[in-house]
């Protein structure tokens, strides 16, 4: 008897491989079942999404199957086997432990630290439960990486910080303002990471969205997405005032915003911190506004660079989670696997 | 009973530093662990100090506190006090880092001094010490963690400003919020130190026949009073938010230290037993 699991993700397998193996929700429960009634397989746990497919097993040494897990999953989906084996990759025993715990801890996912794996994780792990597919073993290994994923997410910095340009956005905003809500948010221009930014703010509680730009049709149509108000170029001053956060990402060759506009607006705001967020390039507002009280103004560099320090961070967070799960790895195989087990991997 | 006041403000103070320390080592690390076990000491001292003001209050047989060693133990207690409230409404203990150091340095100035317990002068017999030495003291104690807020508002606004991003950058409150804890704080504290100057005088008055007398303790005092004035004037008309505010704070301060231990040493005057 041992632990086996075979699978694929972003690294292994391009979108249209990954695509074909995918097992969707109803597919999952008659692969759960189909996988259960093959002889060498006792106990197994499927784990499907838009990134990785794995079969999690306990497999039989003694049934003279060489690949099952391999072999169902080319069965399953109709596929020529030795065409997807040089995409899959197989782990046994400690390896395969070790493998599901990085995987709940966000380790192995293409944006390290994202949440979602951990419910997608727990999500198989009951589906598996509830078609009885699990027996003791399994069963008490994906419940100890629950538990696992559970402390790494509390323990380490691992999901902390945005990696994204638009999230960092939002990030260095709630560290001038302490909420977002009831704020205003005041777009110039029209471009991808605005856009999204302004999307992202929405979402997180600022409430009146302001778009400005040189079609007054454009302005429109972005400002209807947010149920904001479309103001003109000549309004800029006016708006101003009322804005607590700037996005501008204009094309215009000289500076939108001067920092003497900017030192207008934030005295006709009685001291309200002010946040620029500069995303075009010519430059739209001056620098020199970063230099007054109460302004702050980030372009398109300054907020890279706070998402790569954010990347950084989290790799350094992987280390010290890799820290725990050697840990919880070696106390669930002196639990789980006779010394015989372990040494038979070895050969 | 009395015996063990001592031993007891020595746990006080040991348990103030370890809390400071706990604290910032967490703010280094990040580790919960050490934030709990700052958590813990912080709730040891103030137990410690409790007790030690319950052991004097008690062999002295009065609520009044007086002389420099029973008032720093109860200032500190008080600082303690609206730290935690303010870390338990906030939800945020970043301000630990400064204030249960600053609580330390004063427990262990504390212990330099004469600590005996002396009976309470005819002149001060009065219920008037009470009312005003708490509402002075809950003031000072106001203006300390509002220089706190200053110190942590200035430090998070040069993060910001600088446009790179350090590891404490993340670890440290927002500036929108600092900045209005401090406002909160001073708020609170100058009306304290309002009805602590009122309640003097008023009690000046009745003992010994005049409101003000300029002691040099009731000047500075003013002096002070006038500061938290210009701090909350400039605030409400001219709308002076962030920096201007944080330095004012931290003027505010600075006064605020001279009155209360610059001037007990430095100028004698009708507050000399403080």
């Amino acid at each position: 008897m041992h632990i086996k699991v075979i699978g694929l993700n972003h690294k292994t397998a391009p979108i249209d491989i990954r695509e074909k193996v995918s097992f969707s929700a109803d597919k999952l429960d008659r692969a759960l079942l189909a996988l259960k009634s093959r002889g060498a397989v006792k106990e197994n746990l499927i784990l499907s999404t838009c990134n990785r497919t794995e079969l999690y097993a306990v497999i039989d040494d003694s049934a003279a199957v060489s690949d099952p897990l391999g072999d169902f999953l080319a069965d399953f989906h109709g596929l020529d086997h030795t065409q997807l084996a040089q995409y899959l990759y197989e782990k046994n025993d400690k390896a395969a432990v070790s493998h599901l715990f990085e995987v709940v801890s966000s380790l192995d996912s293409m944006i390290v630290g994202e949440t979602q794996i951990f419910g997608q994780v727990k999500d198989a792990y009951f589906k598996a439960r509830t078609l009885n597919t699990l027996g003791r073993t399994l069963d008490s290994i994906f419940e100890e990486a629950i538990r696992v994923g559970k402390k790494v997410r509390t323990e380490t910095q691992i999901g902390k910080g945005a990696v994204s340009t638009s999230t960092a956005a939002i990030e260095l905003a709630r560290k001038i303002f302490e909420t977002l809500d009831g704020k205003t948010v005041l777009i110039i221009g029209a471009g991808k990471i605005g856009e999204m930014t302004v999307r992202n703010l929405h979402s997180r509680g600022v409430s009146t969205v302001l778009v400005a730009n040189r079609t007054l049709q454009k302005a429109h149509e972005l400002a209807r997405v947010f149920g904001g108000s479309a103001v003109s170029f000549d309004d800029l001053a006016a708006c101003m005032r009322r804005a607590d956060i700037i996005i501008s990402s204009t094309s215009a060759p000289h500076f939108v915003i001067t920092r003497d506009q900017a030192a207008a607006a934030v005295r006709q705001r009685d001291n309200e911190p002010l946040f620029f967020i500069d995303l075009g390039v010519p430059r739209n507002i001056d620098p020199l506004a970063n230099t007054l009280d109460n302004v702050y103004v980030y372009n398109i560099d300054d907020l890279a660079s706070v998402r790569d320090a954010n990347i950084r961070d989290r790799m350094a967070a992987a280390r010290d989670a890799h820290a725990i799960i050697d840990q919880c790895v070696e106390a669930v195989c002196s639990r789980f696997m006779q010394p015989r087990t372990v040494g038979e991997e070895a050969r | 009973m009395i015996g063990y006041a001592g031993l007891i403000f020595d746990w006080a103070f040991v348990s103030s530093f370890a809390s400071g320390l706990f604290y910032v080592l967490y703010f280094m690390t990040q580790w919960l662990s050490w934030r709990r076990l700052g958590y813990f000491m912080v709730i040891v001292a103030l137990c410690m100090l409790s007790a030690v003001l319950a052991l004097r209050f008690a062999a002295a047989r009065s609520f009044a506190v007086f002389g420099l060693y029973e008032s720093m133990i109860f200032f500190s207690w008080l600082i303690v006090s609206i730290y935690l409230i303010v870390a338990r409404r906030t939800g945020n203990s970043v301000n630990a880092i400064f204030v249960l150091p600053l609580v330390a340095v004063l427990l262990g100035f504390a212990k330099f001094i004469d600590n005996a317990v002396r009976p309470l002068p005819p002149a001060l017999r009065s219920h008037w010490l009470g009312i005003h030495v708490t509402f002075c003291f809950l003031g000072y104690a106001c203006f300390v963690l509002a220089f706190c807020f200053a110190v942590l508002y200035l430090w998070q606004e040069r993060e910001l400003k600088s446009r790179k991003v350090d590891r404490y950058f993340f670890r440290l409150p927002s500036v929108g919020l600092l900045d209005s804890l401090g406002y909160k704080m001073i708020a609170f504290g100058f009306v304290f130190l309002s009805l602590g100057i009122i309640s003097g005088s008023v009690w000046a008055q009745r003992a010994w026949g005049s409101f003000w007398s300029w002691d040099p303790k009731e000047t500075w005092s003013l002096i002070m009073w006038l500061v938290y004035l210009v701090y909350l004037h400039g605030r409400l008309t001219r709308g002076w938010k962030g920096r201007k505010s944080a330095y004012i704070a931290i003027l505010g301060f600075i006064i605020m230290l001279f009155t209360y231990l610059g001037v007990s040493f430095l100028l004698p005057g009708m507050h000399s037993y403080l």
